[in-house]
């Protein structure tokens, strides 16, 4: 115990930052950076030359100083940016890349243009070849015990083809994991604030969901232009169709991208599909992928089976309290007061 | 059923603005390079010599020898038609003058000509002058003519009308793909002084679709639809070609439907050669605003430029214009305009203070312990990334994972880690943005070190558009 005691005392200054006392809040002043474009690709040939412009804005009101390095990076299938060191990928274009500049000292609401140049050696692989130019705020001196850094990237997919325009190898797939029908649990309903609408959503609104891979197996990039999934139904009771549209993700090669294409306030009672279209330029598209699926209503089945499950019982149970229902008043003494034919 | 599909290389970048951005599409004929020959600043006289006067180019007529001057810097021609006025001061066997085509040096180039009592088609390969093609014609002396020299593909047609009437002559030779346009008079006789003079030059060549024939700024620069060099990318590119340093000309497509207040990025290939002034992209807005976007100089080879620019409130369209300032070559191909993808990321604070902890309240939680607001104009994801263990700077240290993290309103905490994590995905925000209210919780215990000096860890938030 009394080590206890001792071990809590000095556990109570573990983290103490200033003055310590009570878990207390932010400490320092926002910061805001953006870049333009967060996006750079571009066809190239080995032996090519590529500069670009990058814009970096202060948009909060104080001083930032920014750290401009190359990374590699990778895309998981939930659109997590993952950073690598530079140059530890294949793929890298870090190797062939310089920057302007490694450090901005920029003022508040200030813009600073930063060229990245990349220089294709003559021997690149034909390929998509990546890097991502990170802006990452430098730490401001604190006393916090967590200090945030924010970071921009502008992340760059370079297609390095043969000079005849060879070399590079598009292809796509779409690929349907599934279609499911969700419905809010009881939980949902009773935290909810609106617990009317949240027990209709819960009895007649389905959310109708299709998981999604979009797979990238040739050697070049794409980007989703625009589509999604046709949510349509042949019977409903409700609306009866619905577009979702899909997220405009770059599709590295060799890579799967999931898209959660939803449905919310579907019918509560229709037999459907799902077709998903993607479009990796204005005019053409992924082989589409239909899906069928169904929506059965079953809390409204549930909720209207125990209420007549209930009445039921209730009127069993209503039955039982007047004595055993008709046999027993068949089985009960005659009126002395009423006999076949007798007049009152 | 899933499938697979083989689809074209090249159609992965983004949506482009920019029609025919390659010039791989032909469209109508145009007037690619004119002079009324105030000078001979756009001319390379290279044999024998003129004078010039009036707008008229006068042939030194030494003979044997022949004056020759070509177009400065316009060496790419392919097919097209070339028309020069021609008026010979003296009429001989032994003298024959027009138009040049596909000149490629002094002794390679075909004349499309007048000579005593004939049109002719004469091609001179390595340096040796012969008679491919001719028509009757007959010339008389101050009298001028208007020779035309068309060619297309192997074919060479030379046309004359004038006081004698109309002719033609046609040739089929493959000697010369493609050269410079100009004028030249030959003259074989050693003793007598024969000259011609010149005057209207004009080529006509098809134009890039969508692309205008050249505009003058000053001087008299041109344009080649060039299919020659190396393009950046297919077969075609559009080239702009200046004579003397104070030339400057254009070719622009207009009508670019933009949104207002928008951000554009503009790419294009661009090659130079010798360029004294520099080779231009120029964005015109409909407002009026004009912005260079790219500038080059000297000799370079092909290379892609990439840069952004934003609209004004009142721009619905934008002008792309290709410009050369000065002399020498500047050959542009693989244009593209589109949207600027873009993101910020904003957070609430630059730190966050736990106080002092201990084990017995542990865990300790802040909601939201800070608010990260992303903006963009597409997809974008917010991750993040701890630096490593907490540290007390005299190297007691407890691990990073002791803090979670959760959405506001979320269930559950996640540890952090120097892993990239992403908190949260989302599509195109208003400018305002989307705001992402984050909770922490810290769990400590009796196992972790004790220091009176703060523990503290960096956590990176980045956005990025994948």
């Amino acid at each position: 115990m009394r080590r206890l005691t001792t071990m809590s005392l000095l556990a109570a200054v573990l983290l103490a930052a200033g003055s310590g006392g009570a878990a207390s809040g932010a400490t320092a002043p926002a910061i805001s950076i953006g870049v333009a474009p967060s996006k750079l690709q571009a066809n190239l040939h080995p032996g090519q030359l590529y500069k670009t412009d990058l814009d970096i804005y202060n948009k909060g009101n104080g001083p930032v100083v920014l750290d401009v390095f190359l990374q590699d990076y990778t895309i998981s299938t939930d659109s997590a940016v993952v950073f690598k060191p530079a140059g530890s990928l294949a793929q890298s274009a870090a190797p062939w890349s310089s920057l302007s500049n490694r450090v901005l000292r920029m003022s508040g609401q200030s813009h600073r243009r930063v060229v990245l140049t990349v220089s294709v050696p003559n021997d690149a692989a034909i390929g998509t070849h990546t890097l991502a130019v990170v802006f990452r705020s430098r730490e401001v001196k604190s006393n916090g015990n967590v200090q945030y850094r924010p970071a921009v990237a502008s992340l760059m997919a370079a297609g390095v083809e043969n000079r005849d325009g060879t070399g590079l190898v598009l292809r796509g797939q779409v690929l349907t994991r599934s279609v499911s029908v969700n419905w809010i649990s009881l939980k949902d309903v009773w935290h909810s604030s609106d617990k009317v609408g949240a027990a209709v959503d819960w009895l007649v609104h389905p959310t109708v969901t299709a998981n999604v891979e979009v797979r990238n197996t040739g050697n070049t990039f794409f980007n989703i232009i625009k589509g999604g999934t046709d949510f349509t139904t042949s019977f409903a009771a409700g609306d009866r169709t619905h577009h979702a549209a899909a997220p405009t993700y770059t599709i590295l090669p060799n890579s799967v991208r999931t898209l959660t294409m939803t449905w919310d306030h579907a019918p509560f009672f229709a037999k459907g599909s799902a077709e998903t279209r993607i479009y990796y330029n204005t005019t053409s598209h992924l082989p589409v992928e239909t899906t069928p699926f169904m929506i059965i209503p079953w809390h409204l089945i549930i909720v209207v089976g125990v209420v007549l499950a209930m009445i039921v019982l209730f009127t069993l149970r209503r039955r039982a309290k007047r004595g055993g229902g008709r046999r027993r008043r068949k089985a009960s003494a005659p009126s002395p007061w009423l006999s076949p034919g007798a007049g009152v | 059923m899933t499938g697979v599909s083989l689809l074209l290389p090249g159609a992965s970048l983004a949506a482009n603005l920019i029609a025919n951005p390659g010039f791989e599409t032909a469209g109508g004929a145009g007037t690619v390079f004119s002079d009324t020959l105030p000078d001979l600043s756009a001319w390379q006289i290279v044999s024998g010599n003129y004078t010039l006067s009036g707008g008229v180019a006068t042939s030194q007529g030494f003979g044997p020898s022949t004056d020759l001057a070509a177009v400065r810097n316009a060496q790419d021609y392919q097919d097209g038609t070339f028309t020069v006025v021609t008026t010979p001061l003296t009429v001989a066997p032994q003298e024959t003058g027009g138009a040049v085509i596909r000149y490629r040096d002094t002794s390679n180039f075909y004349l499309c000509g007048i000579t005593k009592g004939s049109l002719v088609i004469q091609r001179r390969l390595a340096g040796t002058d012969l008679v491919i093609a001719s028509a009757a014609y007959t010339s008389a002396v101050g009298s001028s003519y208007t020779l035309t020299a068309t060619a297309t593909g192997s074919q060479i047609t030379c046309k004359i009308s004038g006081s004698g009437g109309t002719a033609t002559a046609t040739a089929t030779d493959a000697n010369f793909a493609s050269g410079s346009i100009g004028i030249a008079a030959i003259n074989s006789n050693p003793s007598i002084l024969r000259q011609m003079k010149f005057s209207q030059p004009s080529m006509s060549a098809t134009v890039p679709q969508s692309w205008s024939a050249p505009a003058m700024l000053s001087g008299r620069p041109g344009l080649v639809p060039d299919r020659i060099a190396p393009a950046n990318s297919g077969a075609a590119y559009l080239q702009l070609f200046g004579g003397a340093a104070a030339f400057s000309g254009y070719s622009q497509q207009t009508s670019i439907s933009v949104s207002p207040g928008s951000t554009y990025t503009l790419s294009v290939a661009i090659r130079t050669d010798s360029v004294s002034g520099s080779a231009k992209v120029v964005a015109i807005q409909s407002d009026g605003t004009t912005g260079t976007l790219v500038s080059v100089a000297g000799t370079t080879a092909w290379t892609v430029y990439s840069t952004s620019f934003t609209t004004d409130a009142g721009t619905t369209s934008v002008t792309i214009r290709l410009q050369l300032d000065g002399s020498g070559r500047a050959s542009f191909d693989d244009l593209s305009l589109s949207i600027t993808p873009a993101v910020a990321l904003a957070l609430s604070a630059s730190s966050v203070d736990f106080g002092g902890v201990d084990p017995i309240s542990s865990p300790f939680a802040l909601s939201p312990a800070l608010t990260a607001t992303v903006t963009s104009n597409t997809t974008w994801s917010l991750s993040l990334a701890g630096s490593g263990n907490f540290a007390d700077g005299t190297g007691k240290t407890f691990p990073l994972a002791q803090l979670s993290w959760r959405l506001h309103g979320g269930t559950t905490y996640t540890a952090t880690s120097t892993t990239t994590q992403t908190v949260t995905t989302g599509v195109a925000t208003t400018t305002s943005g989307a705001a992402n209210p984050i909770d922490f919780r810290l769990q400590v215990t009796y196992a972790d070190p004790v220091s009176s000096q703060p523990f503290q860890t960096t956590l990176t938030y980045t956005a990025t558009t994948p």
